[in-house]
């Protein structure tokens, strides 16, 4: 190496040139990092996966907006009428309740009869929608085989099939199906299973899990926060919070 | 001249630059879009850009039910334009694509099927709707003879224990595509269109 390259080579590199390098670094950074302009609309989590009959309501007694439900149990370890029982108990007796919820446009009403009177409902073949019954509260010993649980004692809800009516500002569901892990609501403790039932009556009209849609889990006070999921920090209670009610009513309102 | 202006060391780093630059580019230009959950249309998911539907017949099925099919689509929407433009199905009936990938068909009794398609994704495909034509006798295994159809998750996007239909499969037995009751509520609500004809079941109790 002669003298004049190595003096080049132990030229400083020109402050415009390293400015350069962050200009491109930052180019980089914001092309890799931003997902394709068609390809992303942020879901607004509690304000979309939800029965979409909570917006509406029937006055004078049982119309076509109200929610119907039926419950079907396909373990002998809890019978029909006990299953049936432990959820109209938490939906529709018990206080505070989902049931009534933004002036009634949550208006459940049972169905007497096992689910699969109304349908061809089945725990083999999995027949899942019955035109007309708006939730199904299906009890099975192990829900491992749900996609939405997918492990022995979690309950978990399934959305399906999705619509979106004429002036209505969003899709959502036609109906839902709730897979109830018997372990989950077989305690003797009424606020056991009256809480497991309220936090997936949660879901079907639109809360979500802490951490599911949000960047950092947050613990308030929630039915949806039970100590499963945030341990110490979780929400005891069996029922659902003033805060769930008001989120439910924000989503019935679509105010996002 | 240009290496006067600039040094060697100098034009390498320019040189640097310029291929980072088409690095990255080519990179985003040419990766897989990924799919969100879109509930603002009824399309449902962010990689799609129509409407689709796929379309699957059991061996002895008929040919004409493809044709009874697409007539169904096509008096769908004639009947309810605005409500079908409104559920974001396009302006014309799609075409019923041949095939669809991944089908469990039929729906058979296979323990964890909770799905007749691919079940849970992170990557849903094209198709909106699929559409299974099976046969009266297969129906009745599956059903019994008092059920003409069904409505069945093909592909469903989860988000801690809750999933979401995004793709919808509509079961539906051979002789039940001339009946009415298929038009609504069956194939409406699989298109994703609320149904006008729900059956009126019996009252329920507070």
């Amino acid at each position: 190496m002669n003298t004049t390259s190595q003096a080049r080579s132990s030229e400083k590199t020109p402050r415009w040139v390293l400015f350069l390098w962050s200009v491109v670094a930052i180019i980089v950074v914001s092309w890799v990092s931003t997902p394709m302009a068609n390809a992303y609309h942020h879901d607004h989590g509690t304000d979309r996966l939800h029965n979409r009959y909570i917006h509406y309501t029937t006055t004078g007694g049982q119309g076509v907006n109200d929610e119907d439900y039926c419950v079907q149990s396909f373990t002998t370890r809890m019978t029909f009428a006990t299953a049936l029982a432990r959820v109209k108990r938490t939906l529709t007796e018990l206080s505070p309740r989902w049931d009534g919820t933004g002036n009634y446009r949550i208006d459940l009403y049972a169905k007497g009869s096992q689910c699969s009177d109304y349908g061809t409902v089945n725990e083999t073949t999995r027949t899942e929608y019955i035109p007309g019954i708006e939730y199904q509260y299906r009890v099975r010993n192990n829900n491992a085989d749900i996609s939405a649980c997918g492990a022995d004692n979690v309950s978990c809800v399934t959305h399906h099939p999705a619509v979106k009516e004429s002036g209505a500002a969003h899709g959502h569901f036609e109906a839902e199906i709730s897979f109830l892990d018997v372990d989950n609501i077989l305690s003797n403790t009424e606020s056991v299973w009256q809480a497991h039932i309220n936090h997936e009556t949660g879901h079907i009209i639109g809360l979500r899990d802490p951490g599911s849609h949000e960047t950092t889990k947050t613990c308030t006070a929630s039915i949806m926060h039970i100590p499963w999921y945030c341990g110490v920090q979780g929400y005891t209670n069996s029922y659902p919070s003033t805060g769930d009610f008001n989120s439910v009513v924000h989503i019935m309102d679509n105010t996002d | 001249m240009l290496v006067r202006a600039f040094t060697r060391k100098t034009l390498t780093h320019i040189g640097a630059m310029a291929i980072v630059l088409s690095l990255a580019y080519s990179y985003i230009v040419t990766r897989p879009a990924k799919a969100e959950l879109n509930m603002e249309t009824n399309l449902m998911v962010s990689t799609r850009d129509r409407f689709r539907v796929c379309f699957q017949a059991e061996s002895g099925v008929s040919a004409a039910a493809k044709e009874k099919l697409v007539g169904s689509m096509n008096k769908l929407r004639s009947q309810r334009t605005a409500d079908w433009e409104w559920a974001d199905l396009g302006r014309n009936v799609p075409v019923l694509e041949q095939g669809c990938p991944g089908a469990s068909f039929p729906p058979n009794a296979t323990a964890g099927a909770a799905a007749i398609g691919r079940g849970r994704t992170t990557a849903p495909g094209p198709h909106r709707t699929t559409i299974f034509v099976v046969s009266d006798a297969t129906a009745d295994a599956m059903w019994g003879p008092k059920a003409n159809a069904d409505i069945i998750p093909y592909e469903l996007m989860c988000f801690s224990h809750e999933c979401a239909s995004v793709t919808s499969g509509l079961v539906v037995r051979e002789s039940f595509l001339d009946q009415p009751d298929f038009l609504d509520p069956w194939l409406s609500i699989s298109v994703g269109m609320a149904a006008k004809n729900l059956p009126q079941l019996e009252p329920g109790f507070k």
